[in-house]
């Protein structure tokens, strides 16, 4: 399949000198499941404002769809139209303290005419279950329900390729299943998804893609079960492994199971094998 | 308050801009009569109309109508009185060489211009308790105000609640820590309170800002305004409400 985002040698610095990306390469293919996983400060948001455009990498390029962003007016409206960026802190992405009127921003500034931008911001609330709340000023709602209106914000504007900057952090377990559950269902919609989270569970299940940060560089890049089983990376980029990992190495260390089965994926998989071992025994 | 309460009346699903009619246009009948039994007409009928569509407790009643009260009262009081060395056909009380005294006019003038106040007051209240900020914001779309204006209440009033409730959790996060154990304490916590707000604002504006770019902002705050149907039923009531309130203050006038 092609390739739809491709950042070749990007470096970012700010301002006051700190270098927040350091020569990053990566590409990615269209819809494929990419993980940014890294400690805080290690450049996973720097990254996501730079594939939206917002900041343009000091030395290196983004290409999307094989081309590399223009940045003028146009040619950014263009890109941002088709990257879209969901922000962490709900409060710093909302601007409307009615849910109706900032659903339709995105959407109107795409020169969409206001019924069809009506009848669109009316059946993403219906998909994303924010009718309930629809009539509730924004500073009156849940931070779960601030994040549904947040993706809504993005998802309106169909575009190809969504960056979820740590969608799950400081959400409770509803609302973490309701946003996965949105997730998946771009996946579904053909949207190639970027997620940033510390959740290396999530990561470890749900990924195709995982590129590791940290202090703004590339530590690694490669499948899920590919890189979680290298402990000493993992823990050497301020990470630790997923949970079935840990157990499924440690009870092949303690000769419970053997490491001649694949490595299990989810819970689920581990409890099998170790159901299967015990009716063995029993045998 | 005011808003938590109109988002909560029964009236909130209307059409703004009939509710913005009905309650300036009582409003300009009220000033422009100026007269004592029609003003009082309207603040009953307004009282009634509040009581049953807007659900608020007493208490909150006296919260919101004491401050006008008082400064209705007050006002009225220094434009009724006179100060003067003959005593006028109203009432005198002597104060030494001098008088404190009102005409039988002025006393009258007074009374309808305090009674056409309470009535406007309560013209605005009804608005304001039935239409939220927001949908206000339609209403000045409609009466082509500057989109300037509206962009910047939109931002405003969204922000106002952000900067409240982070300069509260912060309040309570000193709190914790004993700030409030003398005034030195007290004041040194407000200042760093105040600054540290400031901060926080300016770099919120930058990430909001941010956020609205990679949403394709072009300059223009773009928004799809909600405008529920106005029915003919209430066309038509709005209209013979309108005629039988300019006929009464004919009348009275009269």
């Amino acid at each position: 399949m092609k390739e739809i985002v491709s950042v070749q040698n990007c470096s970012y610095q700010y301002e006051d000198g700190t270098e927040a990306l350091k020569n990053i390469s990566f590409s990615v293919r269209k819809g494929e499941k990419v993980v940014f996983l890294g400690g805080n400060g290690s450049g996973k948001s720097t990254l996501f404002l730079c594939m939206n455009g917002i900041l343009r990498p000091t030395r290196g390029e983004i290409l999307l769809d094989g081309k590399p962003i223009a940045y003028n007016r146009k040619g950014l409206l263009q890109h941002r139209s088709k990257v879209g960026i969901v922000f962490q802190e709900p409060d710093n992405q909302l601007f409307s303290a009615s849910v109706y009127q900032e659903i339709s921003f995105g959407i109107l500034n795409m020169g969409v005419v206001k019924e069809q931008a009506h009848v669109a911001v009316k059946e993403i609330m219906e998909e994303l279950e924010i009718m309930p709340f629809q009539k509730k000023p924004v500073h009156c709602l849940s931070g779960g329900q601030k994040k549904q209106v947040a993706i809504a914000d993005v998802l309106i504007m169909s575009p190809s390729v969504i960056l979820l900057d740590e969608p799950t952090s400081a959400l409770d377990p509803r609302h973490t299943k309701l946003v996965r559950r949105f997730i998946d269902r771009m996946v579904e919609k053909g949207i190639t998804v970027f997620v940033s989270t510390h959740d290396m569970d999530y990561a470890y299940e749900w990924a195709d893609k995982v590129i590791i940060f940290k202090n703004g560089e590339r530590m690694a890049l490669g499948k899920p079960k590919e890189l979680f089983v290298q402990k000493e990376l993992i823990e050497s980029c301020n990470l630790v492994q997923p949970t079935v990992v840990k157990l499924f190495q440690s009870l092949c260390q303690h000769g419970i199971l053997t490491r001649e089965k694949e490595i299990p994926t989810t819970m689920k998989e581990l409890e099998q094998y170790l159901i299967g071992e015990k009716e063995k025994h029993s045998e | 308050m005011m808003d938590k309460i109109a988002y909560s009346s029964k009236l909130r699903e209307k059409n703004p801009c009939l509710k913005t009619v009905f309650a300036v246009g009582t409003l300009l009948l009220c000033i422009f009569t100026r007269n004592l039994l029609f003003s009082s007409f309207i603040l009953i009928g307004m009282g009634l109309l509040l009581k049953t569509y807007v659900k608020t407790s007493l208490h909150m009643w006296i919260h919101l109508i004491v401050v006008p009260i008082l400064f209705v009262i007050l006002s009225t009081i220094t434009i009724l009185i006179n100060i003067s060395k003959e005593p006028l056909s109203g009432f005198a009380v002597p104060i030494g060489a001098i008088y404190l005294t009102a005409s039988k006019e002025g006393i009258k003038t007074s009374c309808n211009l305090a009674m056409t106040a309470f009535a406007s007051i309560s013209c605005l209240y009804f608005l304001s308790l039935t239409t939220p900020v927001i949908d206000l914001l339609t209403v000045l779309k409609v009466i082509r105000c500057p989109s300037l204006i509206i962009e910047l209440i939109l931002l405003i009033y969204r922000f106002i609640f952000i900067l409240a409730n982070t300069a509260s959790s912060i309040h309570t996060a000193q709190k914790c820590r004993l700030s409030e154990t003398n005034y030195r304490t007290l004041l040194s916590a407000w200042s760093q309170m105040l600054a540290i707000l400031f901060v926080l604002a300016l770099k919120r504006s930058r990430a909001v800002y941010d956020a609205m770019e990679a949403r394709c902002y072009d300059g223009r705050i773009n928004v799809l305004l909600e405008m529920p149907q106005v029915s003919i039923k209430e066309k038509w009531m709005l209209g013979g409400y309108f005629g039988f309130m300019i006929l009464l203050a004919i009348i009275i006038g009269l």
